[in-house]
């Protein structure tokens, strides 16, 4: 049964860690620069719209994913997480309480950037709420496994990069990109789907292709997640 | 006491990649006992406590905790009965003592009003404050020290506790862990220093290449493995070493008429001097 108690504990903790940590809260206000910059592009009328919600992506990616990665692989280097795993906690509340901080934060600073930004967002709040709902499933759990897979909280930075190139600027590179069956396989990207949920949302068109899709990537990510802690929990 | 087994290890095999890390390994302790496990580097110490503790899994044999097998430790409520110190249990480096210890009061249910009593069990009255990352490692390792003792576990798995230690902080934690064993903690202790062994242990065993070569309480193990010679310290600086005989007593009566003896010693071999004598290597 899992413990509400217990997983506030643990969050309660992460949230005093995260005052403290210059190196996270640098991370944390990264996007807002993106933002700034972006919504200098928006006004000239530059870029497409899919481009224009590329912010929230970069956002999901470098708070959901870099400060996850960086909370998991700090508690990895510094021996914290034997601890935490030889206490009453399970899986379940290790894995949930170590992703509320992330997520509060990242919530947080999309509101920030779509302000920043001059984001257009759709008005049908409660979908958009959704797709970024289940985003940040998505790139939480992405961090995590990061942190899982790096040794250090530095290695997690490099181990990143793929992650912010491939999600967080894919939309940069797409018109690079000349190959169709390419371009179709990136499509399916959740970086993608959630760009595609929002223009569709602005377009005045249903997303429900997009929230299934987007749905069927955080189950997936979370399984995978899953597996890999209990792997390295005994290994 | 009721004197039942807290822990029952039979046959268990271990391996790495192909290489045995521990090799046939039984052995039990009763409950109240405090029990050192003796072996150099790489003998299979700390991997006999990640198996006891359900960190990991092993290859063949039986372990049992509280009469259950290990894997029930995954249990919240039966994690509660246990206690796991290591030399390197992490610590929030940016928080206060007291947010470290507050945590582990929330995950284990614990009053606040504890931290008092454990930070005065380990000697940091008054340094509650303090933000760990500038604690010497000594007071380190009594903070975490205190975060293992805070529910009072019944069973606690210490893995080289006062490893790279000064002698203060040493002796601080051998107080607090005899005051434990005495409230009637059984305690699983893995060291290679065999003065520690011999002032806390009940009962010591010798691990080496995976299995335990001898065990028995640390007295016991010494006058065993005694030479039955007794040397004597006479006033003109010398040691005499003499037969436990007839002509060994005459040497020592004569040092006594003559008014030479300053002490007599018997000659039981330290645990470390046992340990190289049972197994061909040191115990470092």
């Amino acid at each position: 049964m899992i413990s509400i108690k217990r997983i506030q504990a643990v969050v309660t903790k992460d949230f005093q860690d995260l005052k403290k940590n210059a190196y996270m809260l640098s991370t944390a206000v990264v996007p807002i620069f993106f933002a700034f910059i972006f919504g200098q592009q928006e006004a000239t009328g530059d870029l497409d719209t899919a481009v224009f919600f590329m912010p929230i992506m970069l956002t999901m990616v470098i708070v959901g994913s870099f400060v996850q990665a960086a909370m998991i692989a700090e508690e990895k280097e510094k021996n914290t997480l034997r601890g935490l795993l030889l206490s009453p906690l399970s899986t379940s509340e290790i894995f949930i309480g170590k992703s509320i901080l992330s997520a509060i934060v990242s919530i947080f600073m999309i509101i920030v950037v779509i302000y920043i930004g001059n984001i257009p967002i759709p008005d049908q709040i409660p979908l958009v709420v959704a797709a970024i709902f289940i985003s940040l499933i998505i790139f939480i759990s992405i961090g995590t496994i990061l942190g899982l897979l790096s040794r250090t909280v530095m290695e997690t930075s490099v181990m990143g990069i793929p992650v912010l190139f491939i999600f967080g600027m894919g939309d940069l590179f797409h018109n690079m990109i000349e190959s169709e069956w390419l371009l179709n396989i990136l499509s399916y990207l959740p970086d993608q789907q959630f760009g595609q949920a929002l223009v569709q949302l602005n377009n005045g068109n249903a997303i429900g292709e997009q929230l299934v899709a987007l749905s069927i990537w955080a189950v997936v990510s979370v399984l995978v997640t899953v597996y890999i802690f209990k792997k390295r929990r005994i290994d | 006491m009721n004197m039942s087994k807290i822990i029952d290890v039979a046959n268990v095999n271990k391996e790495y990649e192909g290489k045995r890390a521990l090799d046939n390994l039984s052995f039990s302790i009763q409950q109240g006992e405090t029990f050192g496990f003796l072996g150099p580097s790489g003998s299979g110490k700390t991997t006999t406590i990640k198996l006891l503790t359900a960190q990991e899994h092993f290859q063949a044999g039986e372990m049992q905790v509280f009469g259950k097998p290990v894997a029930n430790l995954k249990d919240p409520q039966q994690m509660k009965r246990i206690g796991v110190l290591t030399d390197n249990s992490g610590l929030y480096d940016r928080l206060t003592v007291k947010a470290n210890l507050k945590l582990y009061c929330d995950l284990y249910d614990v009053d606040y009003k504890r931290i008092d009593e454990v930070l005065n069990d380990v000697g940091l009255t008054g340094e509650e404050s303090k933000v760990v990352q500038k604690l010497s490692k000594g007071m380190r390792q009594r903070v975490t020290l205190a975060r293992t003792i805070l529910h009072k576990p019944e069973l606690l798995f210490l893995d080289e506790p006062t490893s790279a230690l000064d002698p203060v902080s040493t002796e601080r934690i051998h107080r607090v862990l005899r005051s434990l064993n005495e409230e009637g903690t059984t305690i699983f202790l893995t060291t290679h220093d065999m003065h520690e062994a011999e002032r806390i242990c009940d009962r010591v065993a010798f691990l080496n290449k995976g299995s335990i070569q001898l065990d028995g309480p640390p007295k016991q193990l010494r006058v065993s493995h005694t030479d039955s010679s007794i040397s004597i310290s006479l006033s003109d600086g010398r040691e005499v070493l003499v037969g436990n005989d007839h002509e060994g007593a005459a040497r020592i009566s004569e040092a006594i008429t003559s008014n030479q003896l300053v002490a007599v010693h018997s000659n039981e071999p330290t645990l470390g001097e046992i340990f190289a004598r049972v197994t061909g290597k040191e115990l470092f």
